[in-house]
């Protein structure tokens, strides 16, 4: 059981008309459950690829097509939840800990779309998921938080999402290490517990090696190779090859 | 002085839901809107026409909402549709409003007969006693809307893609709909206030909304400072209201000093000008992340 994505297509031009960035991507597949890290140079298209897939960026002459438990689907309509680098993009500064919680939960009533915060109430504790500092701060607008705590504010509102497919842009810059330890083991698990996608943009080879299930590499626009866990080229050496040949 | 008190009061409120079509526009979508200067001659002509065909003065003032709601609109489409940026967008929407109102109005003004008031044919302090009423009554019923609203799902998406147009996409796949929709209810308001603004002067005048977006601004700026940190929609916006009735007694007192009348509008530019200073030195920053594009 896999997800599907194509028409990866994206042509950025300079105001002359000429290509300055030319994004293409065959079909890609991820098996549900697995955490899939990409690597490449910077400028390879990593996050452009991440950020096609959200809706964030349309695509250039394509339409991206998600297939997802046998039905297609718009990066729109997949919902795709995306944590990006920068914390402060991920998360209204000025709206509280719970009201940035609140826009990204799965609201299925009339009734809870006029009162979230009092009938989204257990959904919110749920999704802090008993981070104590953050379930302290619940009412604190996120603009007094930490660039820590914003990411990871970001990373459980996106969590909170419930998508199937969730995209994480070098979302560990801006954290301590127990606190990329936990996320990344959160990570993990919320691949496991949704059977989703997780895909992850990194430069970080021994954690990509540590918990990734597949590993894409890009080069300059393109998917330059794969490799799965069971390979003979799961190991730093090799991965560290193929990036610097690629 | 009980007469004086009421008329700083009830020009107060009038001007409060002025300065809550700015907060809205401003501080909830990020938008510089100047639509405000003709939204608000056009609440009052539609104030004006609506009772002259005979309509009740309270659904005449209903009506002017929406008329200042259309205004809204069509600023926010100039913006969203034809990426004309805001401050372009509401100069525009200000200054065509002008020939609309002329036209709609046929001359530059109309009077109003103590009938075709909300009061009605009383006179001198009860008649502002009357009108204060009124006026606590629609104050008070918007920011009850208004808090109401902001709490809702659709309010938190609104200040959420006005403040992050990053993750906009990802809340809502109608981003120019929230867009249209908060600038018709900030319109709206301001045109409310506009058809308020006609039961207190007793006459529309197309050239009456001239600069008012300062005042509203004025307004809204005292109003957060006093909130400071608070964030409850409610609190602040009984503080704006505070705030303009505060400004207007501050025009008032300028008056009784013997100041003329024709540097009301230098005060008021001075005012802001004060306003800023002190908001810079306390280290505020009511009016970022506006929007310019």
């Amino acid at each position: 059981m896999e997800l599907k994505v194509s028409g990866i297509r994206k042509i950025f031009a300079s105001g002359a008309g000429e290509t300055i960035f030319h994004l293409e991507l065959p079909e890609m597949k991820f098996q549900y459950g697995s955490v899939s890290y990409i690597l490449g140079h910077n400028g390879s298209g990593k996050s452009v690829f991440l950020k096609l897939l959200s809706g964030e960026l349309l695509p250039t002459n394509s339409t991206i097509n998600i297939v997802y438990q046998d039905k297609p689907y718009t990066p729109n309509q997949m919902n795709v939840a995306i944590v990006r680098q920068k914390a402060e993009e991920n998360v209204c500064l000025d709206l509280s800990v719970e009201e940035n919680l609140i826009l990204r939960l799965p609201t299925n009533t009339l009734n809870e779309r006029f009162f979230p915060k009092s009938l989204l109430k257990q959904q919110i504790i749920d999704a802090l998921d008993g981070h104590k500092e953050l379930l302290k701060k619940t009412k604190q607008v996120c603009s007094e938080l930490s660039g820590g705590q914003r990411q990871v504010l970001a990373f459980l509102s996106a969590t909170a999402q419930k998508s199937g497919l969730l995209c994480l842009d070098e979302f560990l810059s801006s954290t301590d290490h127990n606190t990329s330890i936990t996320l990344r083991q959160k990570a993990k698990d919320y691949a496991k517990e949704h059977s989703a996608c997780v895909l992850i943009v990194s430069h970080d080879f021994d954690v990509a090696l540590e918990d990734a299930d597949e590993i894409f590499i890009f080069n300059n626009g393109r998917l330059a190779t794969q490799i799965q866990r069971n390979s003979t080229q799961w190991n730093k050496t090799d991965l560290v090859r193929l990036v610097h040949l690629s | 002085m009980t007469n004086q008190i009421l008329l700083i009061i009830t020009e107060g409120l009038i001007f409060a839901l002025f300065a809550y079509g700015v907060y809205l526009s401003f501080q909830w979508l990020r938008f510089p809107d100047l639509t405000p200067d003709g939204s608000f001659v056009i609440g009052g002509i539609a104030y004006v026409k609506m009772v002259a065909f005979g309509m009740p003065p309270l659904l005449a003032v209903a009506a002017s909402f929406f008329a200042g709601a259309l205004c809204g609109v069509i600023t926010g489409s100039l913006n969203r549709f034809i990426k004309i940026p805001p401050v372009i967008s509401g100069l525009m929407m200000s200054i065509a409003l002008y020939s609309v109102g002329w036209k709609i109005l046929g001359k530059p003004n109309q009077f109003l007969e103590n009938s075709q008031t909300l009061v009605g044919t009383v006179t001198g302090e009860q008649y502002n006693a009357m009108l204060l009423i009124y006026l606590a009554v629609i104050v008070g019923v918007i920011i009850f809307l208004l808090h109401f609203f902001s709490e809702t799902i659709w309010g938190l998406r609104v200040r959420a893609i006005a403040e992050n147009p990053v993750i906009a996409k990802g809340l809502t796949k109608n981003e120019s709909g929230y867009y249209l929709f908060l600038l018709a209810i900030s319109n709206g308001i301001v045109a409310i206030s506009g058809s308020l603004f006609l039961q207190r002067s007793f006459s529309a005048d197309i050239n009456m909304g001239v600069g008012q977006t300062i005042v509203g601004l004025i307004g809204m700026m005292i109003g957060l400072m006093l909130a400071a940190s608070n964030r409850k929609t409610y609190l602040i916006l009984l503080l704006v209201a505070l705030g303009s009735i505060l400004y207007k007694a501050a025009m008032f007192a300028t008056l009784e000093f013997g100041l003329p009348a024709e540097l009301f509008k230098l005060i008021s530019a001075l005012i802001l000008v004060v306003l800023f200073f002190a908001m810079r030195t306390s280290n505020m920053n009511i009016l970022k992340g506006l929007r310019w594009n």
